[in-house]
């Protein structure tokens, strides 16, 4: 047997825009044995809600992570509205189906860039950050904010959409869904990518569903599951919804479902538009959540959150939790690494797309 | 106003809570992900008795939450060896609440987020020291348990003392 190192990764390191450190136990080039290391920027937010009202607590809900911001707000409201029984307007369930589903495009068009970047493609990671712009531009013409969009809350939405900023909003992500084709075609089809992902980073079906992971790093290894193809909220009112899916289980399949994933948004969003009703856009919630716990289920960009809320009867909650694909998609990491050479560990990790700001909370 | 769907959310997203008690935990996680299910999260919240910890658990849409309240000070079996993504939420609740788990797959041994504080949802929390063999767990208090380390070199030094005599 080899003699064994241990080199530390992170949790500086180019391809972790967040911290996280991992022990890498090494037998020449290969990783045997890898221990995470968290724990650099745990903030204790679920401890606030013992001191902000139920309602002012979507936007702390919202600062857990910033690119995850609208999706957080949303699977809280949705939590403590099933809780309290409330019935959300049709326009506000559309509304945050398409800011939502924005929030998609961004983030996989930020990784896109980040993935392309860790490849040596500088130019390619330029061009997606500069197509995720436009996005970002809808927030800010919508919202007023570009990361933090404050406009989800329980009950409903804070901001309506004017019928013709909306179609100028589907016209933008037609563009957009034109644009990010050539983007794709060069991570997809270029022979040097293909050549570092294809048959990379493999987790089998069996594993992934043993391990419980989550999000595209699930779907990319055959696990068919995805919370918007339940139609919980607006995604109930959808022609249909077929969740994006591969069977290669390597890191050029979390790289094409993303993709695709990206392509399937703008298509909902250009869907919503077309259909959406006319109507008020938020029922104000009477009274208090009940003495009661209650689950929500929301699908992230990088996969299922689970919301965990118990009420007593007060404004404030007794507990509420998050569960983040993150925090799932971990143990899943730490079996791609064992096995791997030192070479392959960055974009092992990378593919799976670790969101630290939204695990620690 | 626009109709909604005839199916409400509540029937898309069915959940279930189920009172059992923490004998009977481990094995009806086994059972559940044996039936394919899967591990969807654990959470603690600390209660007048002690703690309630919640595991969660789905298929599909379906989601059933396993519920049982234990006292500061009793030990829980890990489900790390059923459903290793476990092995974040139980060393997290371990720190934050002061749950004892035994035999998690990855142990931090109390240092996953090196909190200023001690069990800071839960301040009556304390560990306990967890036999290997012995079922029966002998119960210590945190004063006890933290000048540990600097007890054991001075315990070598007064045998080597005894030997150089």
């Amino acid at each position: 047997m080899s003699e064994r190192t241990v080199i530390p990764f992170g949790p500086q390191h180019p391809v972790l825009p967040e911290p996280i450190h991992l022990d890498l136990v090494m037998e020449d080039e290969r990783v045997v044995q890898a221990i995470p290391q968290l724990g650099f920027i745990h903030r204790g937010l679920e401890r606030l809600v013992k001191t902000r009202d139920y309602m002012h607590f979507v936007y702390v809900t919202e600062r857990i992570c910033g690119i995850c911001s609208f999706g957080h707000s949303y699977g809280y409201s949705q939590t403590i509205e099933r809780l309290m029984g409330i019935e959300v307007p049709m326009r506000a369930e559309y509304l945050r189906v398409i800011w939502f589903e924005l929030s998609r495009i961004h983030s996989h068009l930020l990784w896109m860039g980040l993935a392309a970047d860790s490849f040596g493609y500088e130019n390619l990671f330029y061009q997606c950050w500069r197509l995720r712009e436009r996005v970002l531009d809808i927030f800010e013409k919508t919202t007023g904010g570009r990361v933090i969009l404050s406009a989800c809350n329980v009950g409903g939405v804070n901001y309506d959409i004017d019928n013709s900023e909306l179609a100028g909003i589907s016209q933008i992500i037609q563009k957009l869904k034109r644009d990010a084709k050539p983007l794709i075609k060069a991570l997809v089809k270029d022979r040097s990518i293909k050549d570092r992902l294809v048959g990379s980073g493999y987790l089998s079906q069996e594993d992934a569903v043993k391990l419980s992971i989550v999000g595209p790093f699930a779907r990319a290894s055959g696990v068919e599951e995805d919370i918007r193809m339940f139609g919980v909220g607006g995604y109930g009112e959808l022609a249909e919804f077929k969740p994006q899916t591969s069977t290669q289980g390597d890191n050029y399949a979390r790289v094409a479902v993303r993709c695709n994933e990206l392509l399937q948004s703008c298509d909902i969003i250009c869907e919503m538009i077309d259909k959406i009703p006319d109507g008020p856009i938020c029922e104000k919630p009477k009274g208090n959540p009940p003495e009661a716990q209650g689950i929500g289920r929301v699908e992230q960009p990088r996969g299922e959150v689970v919301y965990y809320v118990k009420g007593n009867g007060t404004r404030f909650l007794e507990r509420f939790r998050i569960r983040t694909p993150t925090s799932q998609n971990v143990a899943g990491m730490v079996q791609l690494l064992q096995g791997c050479e030192l070479s392959e560990v960055p974009l092992n990790i990378l593919t799976i797309d670790p969101c630290i700001s939204c695990t620690e909370r | 106003m626009p109709m909604r769907n005839q199916v409400s959310d509540v029937e898309k997203i069915p959940q279930v809570f189920i009172e059992i008690s923490l004998e009977e935990m481990h094995a009806r996680v086994a059972e559940h992900i044996e039936d394919g299910w899967r591990f969807l999260q654990l959470c603690a919240t600390t209660i007048e008795s002690g703690i309630e910890l919640v595991y969660t658990l789905g298929r599909g849409p379906e989601v059933e939450n396993l519920v049982t309240n234990i006292a500061n000070g009793d030990i829980v079996p890990s489900i790390t060896d059923l459903a290793p993504a476990a092995f974040f939420f139980e060393n997290e609740t371990k720190e934050l609440f002061g749950v004892n788990f035994k035999g998690i797959a990855i142990d931090f041994g109390g240092n996953f987020y090196k909190l200023s504080e001690p069990f800071p949802m839960n301040p009556d929390g304390f560990y306990v020291e967890i036999p290997a063999d012995e079922p029966e767990p002998q119960v210590e208090s945190e004063d006890e348990l933290e000048p540990k380390p600097e007890a054991e070199p001075e315990a070598e030094s007064a045998d080597g003392g005894e030997a150089d005599e």
